[in-house]
């Protein structure tokens, strides 16, 4: 399997005692597609051996458009982004989109969950205008939706109420789970999933 | 006198303080309207040098962000000197963040960046229903409509919206722009031009109306 750092940690309790090989990529690249694409195209390429590659991706921001299956077969979710995967359960997603920065606990990026610009910000001209481009970046969300997703901890839960309040906005809760990815390494046949034989390429009409 | 090289200079290199303490005095001599102009035009160079060092690599998105509030300051400061007559304008974009999506970061980047180089910009703002961009294109006749999002359900928004416009027989030239885009998807939207950079869409722009 070919992830993201994003769901790490909650990938890692589901495979404990499983014999696939995973392979993790940063997570920040989730802001440079290209990158990503680049990334992820590279991992596979260097994946000869294996006789099967399950992607922990969604379309995100079209890094996965034109993702190659070289010698063996691929399958990814049908979805478009991690958040659909561990929302899945959630009917009202999309509404919940126009409303609230999802945050589980592989997305409180940097030193103040904020991201790392904003740490790089910070350490550039200052908390005060650092926080002020926070501000207009946040502007538009009135919540952190904080995911609990069973491996968060305390600290986690923490960072994202120092978080909201940094940034002027209410924390709200919600479960989430990777039951999805679950399911795709059983086997990954059901509609969810999009299966690609060697030399076949991901395209956005797939999602 | 105003030393309007300092004044870009300072304006690329997001010197807050500077640029508002220079233009705060300048305002306080009385400047002619003329001279209030040429103000403006030295902080829409100072943007394009920030547009400059964005593409060298030197700034990334927060100072994007940054300097598209130090444009709004400063031309907020300069308003008493500027009356109400105004310099020409280069032609009327109306942009907004489709339905369903509610990231405008890059579609404010392009707005200021726009506005810097003389166009006029009606922002309907974000989550914009296609009925809005129909009734607004209609009512101000924009040269170009910038449609923009992040979220992968804004690829359907924008040919929904595209579509209206085009139904409405809105004769304006259609941009859009945001991570998701690409040529496959502005081939499907049924737009003119896609990009997700904001100085490179002002120079689409710019193409359009010259």
């Amino acid at each position: 399997m070919i992830g993201c750092n994003v769901l790490r940690k909650e990938a890692e309790a589901l495979l404990d005692c499983s014999d696939i090989e995973c392979r993790w990529i940063q997570e920040s690249l989730h802001n440079t597609p290209d990158l990503l694409h680049t990334e992820i195209q590279k991992a596979i390429d260097q994946e000869s051996d294996a006789d099967i590659i399950f992607l922990s991706y969604g379309l995100c921001g079209q890094a996965l458009a034109g993702i190659e299956a070289r010698a063996c077969p691929l399958v990814i979710p049908r979805i478009d982004d991690c958040i659909a995967m561990i929302l899945a359960d959630r009917t009202d997603l999309g509404d919940l989109r126009r409303s609230s920065y999802f945050v589980s606990q592989g997305w409180l990026w940097g030193e103040d969950g904020i991201g790392y610009e904003h740490d790089r910000i910070k350490e550039k001209y200052g908390e005060k205008r650092a926080l002020r481009i926070a501000r207009a970046m946040f502007k538009n969300y009135s919540y952190l939706l904080f995911i609990k997703t069973g491996v968060e901890t305390q600290a986690d839960r923490d960072k994202c109420q120092a978080m909201a309040e940094k940034l002027g906005l209410q924390v709200d809760e919600t479960t989430g789970n990777i039951q999805m990815l679950a399911d795709m390494l059983k086997g990954g046949e059901d509609q969810r999933f999009i299966v690609l034989k060697p030399g076949e390429k991901i395209t956005e009409d797939m999602f | 006198m105003l030393d309007l090289k300092v004044l870009t200079e300072s304006l690329g290199e997001l010197e807050e303080d500077q640029v508002l303490d220079m233009l705060k005095e300048f305002v306080a001599t009385n400047p002619s309207e003329a001279e209030a102009l040429e103000a403006v035009a030295a902080c829409q160079a100072g943007m394009a040098v920030v547009g400059d060092l964005f593409e060298s690599g030197d700034y990334f998105v927060g100072d994007l962000i940054f300097a598209g509030e130090l444009l709004t300051e400063a031309i907020n400061t300069l308003k008493p000197a500027l009356g109400s007559g105004g310099s020409s304008v280069a032609g009327t974009i109306l942009i907004g963040t489709v339905h369903g999506d509610l990231h405008d970061i890059g579609k404010n980047i392009f707005k200021s960046m726009s506005e810097a180089a003389g166009f006029e910009v009606v922002d309907l703002g974000i989550d914009v229903e296609i009925s809005e961009f129909v009734e607004k294109a209609k009512a101000i006749n924009p040269q170009v409509i910038g449609m923009s999002g992040v979220l992968t359900l804004a690829i359907d928004s924008m040919k929904e919206t595209a579509e209206a416009l085009k139904a409405a027989g809105v004769p304006a030239k259609i941009i859009i722009g945001g991570n998701p885009v690409t040529k496959e998807v502005c081939d499907s939207v049924g737009a003119d031009a896609y990009t997700t950079n904001a100085a490179e869409g002002v120079k689409i722009c710019q193409g359009w109306v010259a």
